[in-house]
């Protein structure tokens, strides 16, 4: 209904409507006070705060967090060895865990059977003591038909799995921007278990960004075979062998646009 | 609906067309009742209102970012040193390396085999007796022994040029025979190996997963002892059997941890038991460089991951 017909209408159907609106909000604050919950305030949480306002909480938070890292990170430098002082060193680069990240980029998934969602980009920032992603995605409740558009700020959790060397998403600011088709009371319960409940546990369902690396690793030795024709005639042969080794991670240290980890070896010996 | 878009016309919408044609009372009773709504609505629900307001995130901020800025300074220094510009670069110590080698080594006894082939004659001698002349001589007919690869150590780690101590040594027996005063017998004497050198590699990315250390062209010494009695007739041999290096010694791989293809996870895209699904990934490695200083491996290089 817009502006220009109700304006256009006899001043008896604008009571009409007058009256219609008023006892249209009497019903709404009724059920504003029999409701326990925050019905339209937790989607303004996340929709209808103003943006200045939302924008600064992120950035607080963020400060917050990159500061309690910071912090960390300058007291191992302060204490303990060399951070060199490991077998094997890696040093990645902002950009290779944007390149990696970006796999992700467009992808979809599922919450549970009923919402799916898809991430528009994973960007990742290196600071001094943290690393943080702000993904941006998209849920999507299919039997409801409500959207929750959300932008997460994360900090990337390190960890080698299987020889593998993964950053999982620990999401520390959700913040929603929920779109929804019907009426608010159908939608209300909806949204609430999507932003509230299931947002929190998305980390499990988001796959881990996986770094093109294996540590889990076998050392091959090749086969040799040498001809001696000098003196006594006689064939060398090495036989092929695997050496196969584990590494053990001593740290991850995150350091402005880069990611040091330090790995120690384990356990080394031939494959039988 | 709820959106921003959607809420805001639902209730701006109620207050907006009482300000057409209605009277002023009327206005300020329904702008009233709907103020109160909200303020109702808004004071029941501050506790959930979990974003703080503005002047609280701002002095927040401005508390952080000194302390911020300071800690940073006092990183930045410390770790100026670090190095930087690649995607990867990875650091392996030289003890490392000879950690895994000594799992090698430290295996067992037969890391190396000989066979012998027949080796017509291994030795020999022209003899005169009486106006007589005769030939005493001893070939080796077959043998295979195992040899112990005792040490490979790499020693050092300088100008991209690495240095690596290789000791082998085995004994075993080998099947031999001849004539000796125009009779013939067979025997099975002992025959000893040994090798001790020191072999110098050099450097290079064999490709992205490995760093390739290639030994360098020299001829190193096989020292070889056989004591041969052959009816009575002892015939000490010894000899230094020249050998290349690069023909004894295959260019070691040394594992860069780096993997040219891999797995990547991703969220299955039907929902079911199984929450993620796997897809391959190339990558594609450039600007690759390997340099060994220090008794330190380096490995730098810039990845790109090939989507199919």
């Amino acid at each position: 209904m817009n502006i220009r017909q109700t304006e256009n209408t006899s001043p008896r159907a604008n009571r009409r409507m007058f009256v219609l609106r008023f006892f249209f909000g009497i019903c709404i604050l009724v059920f504003g006070i029999s409701t326990p919950g925050c019905f339209i305030i937790r989607p303004i949480a996340g929709a209808n705060i103003d943006h200045h306002q939302l924008q600064k909480a992120r950035e607080a938070r963020v400060l917050e967090v990159r500061h309690d890292g910071a912090e960390r990170l300058s007291h191992r430098l302060d204490n303990g060895d060399p951070i060199e002082n490991a077998d094997l060193s890696f040093y990645f680069s902002e950009s290779l865990l944007n390149k990696a990240a970006a796999q992700l980029d467009s992808v979809t998934g599922w919450i549970d059977s009923l919402t799916s969602y898809s991430i528009r980009s994973i960007r990742v920032k290196l600071y001094n003591g943290s690393a943080i992603a702000t993904v941006s995605m998209a849920a999507y409740n299919h039997d409801y038909d409500v959207d929750v558009d959300l932008i997460m700020d994360c900090l990337l959790l390190f960890s080698i799995e299987g020889g593998k060397f993964y950053a999982r998403l620990e999401p520390f600011n959700v913040v929603p921007t929920v779109k929804a088709s019907g009426m608010i009371s159908s939608v209300e319960g909806i949204i609430e278990d999507i932003v509230t409940m299931r947002l929190s546990t998305l980390s499990d369902n988001l796959p881990p960004i996986q770094f093109p690396v294996d540590f889990n690793n076998q050392f091959p030795v090749q086969a040799n075979y040498v001809e001696v024709r000098t003196g006594m005639n006689m064939n060398i042969t090495t036989p092929a062998q695997v050496l196969q080794y584990n590494l053990s991670l001593k740290e991850v240290l995150i350091f402005k646009e880069k990611l040091f980890i330090a790995l120690n070896v384990k356990k080394a010996g031939v494959k039988k | 609906m709820i959106t921003r878009s959607h809420c805001e016309p639902l209730f701006g919408e109620a207050i907006f067309s009482m300000s057409g044609r209605i009277k002023l009372p009327r206005k300020i009773a329904s702008f009233a009742t709907t103020l109160f709504m909200f303020g109702f609505i808004f004071i029941g629900c501050g506790s959930s209102v979990n974003v703080p307001s503005v002047e609280e995130s701002e002095k927040s901020i401005a508390r952080t970012i000194p302390k911020l800025d300071s800690l940073d300074r006092l990183i930045v220094v410390q770790t100026q040193s670090l190095p930087k510009g690649f995607d990867i670069i990875s650091h392996t110590r030289m003890s490392a390396i000879n950690t895994l080698l000594n799992g090698m080594t430290n295996a067992g006894t037969n890391d190396i085999h000989f066979d012998f082939l027949a080796t017509r004659p291994l030795w020999k001698e022209e003899k005169s007796t009486f106006g007589i002349n005769y030939t005493n001589y001893v070939d080796v007919d077959t043998g295979r022994l195992d040899v112990d690869l005792k040490k490979f150590q790499f020693t050092g780690m300088l100008n991209n040029i690495v240095l690596a101590d290789v000791e082998i040594e085995g004994m075993g027996a080998i099947r031999v025979s001849g004539k000796y005063t125009g009779i013939t017998a067979s025997a099975a004497p002992q025959v000893h190996f040994y090798l001790n050198e020191q072999l110098q590699f050099s450097i290079s990315t064999a490709d992205s997963d490995y760093i390739r250390l290639t030994p360098l062209p020299r001829t190193v010494m096989l020292k070889t002892k056989v004591t041969i009695n052959l009816l009575g007739w002892s015939i000490p041999y010894y000899r230094e059997i020249p050998l290349q290096s690069d023909d004894l010694i295959k260019p070691v791989l040394i594992p860069s941890a780096l993997r040219s293809e891999i797995v990547f996870p991703l969220p299955a895209a039907q929902y079911g038991e199984e929450r993620l699904e796997y897809v391959k990934r190339s990558l594609d490695f450039t600007r690759s460089t390997v340099g060994a200083n220090n008794n330190v491996l380096e490995y730098k290089s810039n990845i790109s991951f090939i989507k199919p």
